[in-house]
């Protein structure tokens, strides 16, 4: 879905044919999300409308990974790009829904800033966050870089990535940082660094393609990039 | 005064509402324990009631847990697998990484009476979930080694290594952070990384959980013999963990996501029985030289134990890894129905070879949730 809206942005228009598989694909993400209390709908809305008020009914809420799954950074991050890289035209909430997801992220970040998979807190313990979740989180909220929760996991990254060199967190950390205007001169090289003699990266093609796109986005191609 | 809300991620339902100060942003608030009925208005009382009525809608995800209901009395056709034969746990000492316990493998081995491994595939399951500086999260690489020399004993053809990290998809980093990675290379195996595997589909039969079907790397069912390589651990959830809980490890994250979310939703407890159904491990090597107490299975202390586990019944090698920790493990849900479906945890049905048990035992100090079981409740709601 990611790749398809990043053609989409790419090639400016697509055949109707195309069009029409990513106007189902945004589809099938809206339906991704669980609605209140499902069936109960009726019931439940006007009572959270009258016990909370219209803000009430926008509590944050991201995806899950699967269908009857809890909603997680990472699903909602992928969504929320692949609703924003551009934004499609047909959905009649969009708006209400990338400001619930970008509200989800931003608010189960980690107490030291960054993000976990999920929650920042479980059974009482504070989770720390990792590189990749960070990372792909900061991208899907490169349209909020002056939030104090997108600056504090900034200042942690570098951190968090400490002893995490692999090609994988150091691409998604460049991109983050590409995607935030911020130089992104180091992590590019400690990712060059991780280079294999035969051109790949990491251990599976899908590291070798992040690893691309962040080296095409420090050439001044962010795919990734949400227009303005 | 501002409230800061926390509501369940998949409904929307308030959580928790805790007053902050005005203008005190929500980066600056501490996240600490939820209040339940924090912050409460009358709306919110009047609201509340009326909700209860809705008693499915209402209920925390509408009415699941991430630890599931209560498991109900196994069936006829479950409690069919469970091995028939007594069983043989060994407590192979190993003070240290240092050591080579393959001597004693090698005799434990032969009493076990363990299968002659020629021309077969054997596919070892380290647990590699997650990675945190001086914590003892995953199992050691002289462990590792330690199974593959002995399935090499035993004759195996070819051993793979294979593990689907449950919370982070890094695999390159969790192999170099470990040490996992340098092993395989030492020991010239292949490592797959089962979260990207091919998968197949299989049919839950006389489950616990409720799926109809579990995707399931095509490597781990192909091999002909696989083996549990797991870390002893308490855990916060379910109480400990050694080599059935393991196997979440196996389900792959390309299907179920980071972390393996839909398996607490269906029931930890649930899921360990059917995975061990689906997969049938045979035999289990525990890394307990340095086993994890207090908030494991990630964010607890090292406890110096100073053995390995060697067993065929992995249901008779966790009671036994569970007495060790001192917990009874009838009182470990899964565990229990674990001695009605898989294998034996009465002390009567399990010989106990090697380092004597009473002698080992530690009393763990146990998860944050065995003190305070409501935090289980609440974090069902958290999505944690």
């Amino acid at each position: 879905m990611l790749a398809l809206r990043i053609l989409l942005k790419e090639e400016g228009n697509v055949e109707s044919a195309r069009e029409a598989a990513v106007n189902n694909a945004v589809r099938f993400l809206f339906e991704q999300r669980f609605e209140l209390f499902g069936p109960y709908l009726w019931l439940a809305k006007p009572m959270v409308r009258f016990n909370e008020g219209e803000e009430g009914l926008n509590w944050a809420r991201g995806w899950p990974w699967s269908q009857g799954a809890f909603h997680w950074v990472e699903p909602t991050s992928y969504a929320l790009l692949a609703l924003k890289i551009p934004r499609p035209a047909q959905a009649e909430d969009i708006e209400n829904v990338l400001l619930r997801g970008d509200k989800f992220l931003l608010e189960h970040s980690c107490r030291d800033g960054g993000w976990n998979h999920g929650n920042d807190l479980c059974l009482n313990v504070h989770l720390s966050p990792f590189a990749v979740t960070s990372a792909e989180a900061l991208i899907a909220l490169q349209d909020h870089s002056k939030d104090g929760v997108v600056q504090k996991a900034f200042l942690n990254l570098k951190k968090t990535i400490g002893y995490n060199m692999s090609a994988m967190s150091v691409a998604w950390v460049a991109l983050a940082e590409q995607s935030h205007g911020k130089d992104s001169s180091e992590s590019i090289s400690a990712l060059l660094a991780r280079q294999h003699e035969d051109g790949s990266f990491g251990p599976n093609l899908m590291v070798t393609a992040i690893s691309m796109l962040a080296l095409q986005a420090h050439l001044g191609n962010n795919a990734l990039k949400i227009p303005t | 005064m501002d409230y800061k809300e926390k509501r369940c991620p998949k409904t929307g339902r308030l959580i928790s509402r805790e007053q902050v100060k005005s203008g005190e942003g929500r980066t600056n608030s501490s996240s600490g324990p939820l209040q339940s009925n924090a912050g409460i208005t009358r709306r919110t009382f009047i609201a509340g009631s009326v909700a209860a009525v809705t008693s499915y809608s209402l209920s925390a995800c509408g009415g699941k847990t991430l630890t599931g209901k209560p498991l109900p009395k196994p069936t006829a056709a479950q409690a069919a697998r469970k091995r028939k034969t007594p069983s043989i746990v060994a407590l192979v000492p190993c003070q240290s990484y240092e050591d080579d316990p393959m001597a004693d493998l090698k005799k434990f081995a032969k009493q076990l009476n363990l299968p002659d491994l020629r021309g077969k595939t054997v596919l070892l399951k380290p647990n590699m979930v997650e990675f945190h500086p001086g914590r003892p999260v995953t199992t050691n690489p002289f462990a590792l080694k330690a199974a593959f020399e002995l399935v090499d004993y035993l004759g195996a053809k070819n051993i793979i290594i294979g593990e689907g990290p449950g919370h982070m998809r890094d695999t390159e980093f969790l192999l170099e952070a470990t040490g996992l990675g340098r092993m395989c290379n030492k020991l010239g195996t292949q490592f797959v990384d089962l979260n990207l595997d091919e998968l197949e589909a299989l049919d839950v039969k006389d489950g616990f959980s409720g799926l109809t079907q579990f995707f399931l790397p095509r490597t781990l069912m192909n091999a002909d013999f696989v083996v549990s390589v797991p870390k002893m651990k308490t855990h916060h959830w379910v109480g400990m963990t050694a080599s059935m809980k393991n196997f979440f490890g196996a389900v792959p994250g390309r299907k179920y996501g980071w972390p393996k979310n839909l398996l607490h939703i269906r029931g930890i407890p649930q899921c360990i029985l059917d995975l061990q159904d689906l997969i049938k491990p045979r035999l289990a090597l525990v890394d307990a030289v340095v086993a994890m107490e207090g908030d494991g299975p990630i964010m607890g202390t090292a406890k110096e134990m100073g053995f390995l586990v060697l067993g065929d019944d992995l249901a008779a090698v966790d009671a036994t890894c569970a007495r060790t920790m001192g917990y009874d493990p009838f009182e470990l849900e899964y565990l229990r129905v674990a001695g009605q479906v898989v294998g034996n945890i009465n002390t009567d049905a399990i010989t106990v070879l090697g380092l004597e048990l009473d002698k080992v035992k530690k009393n763990f100090q146990l998860p944050v949730t065995f003190k305070n079981k409501k935090l289980l409740e609440q974090a069902s709601n958290q999505a944690s």
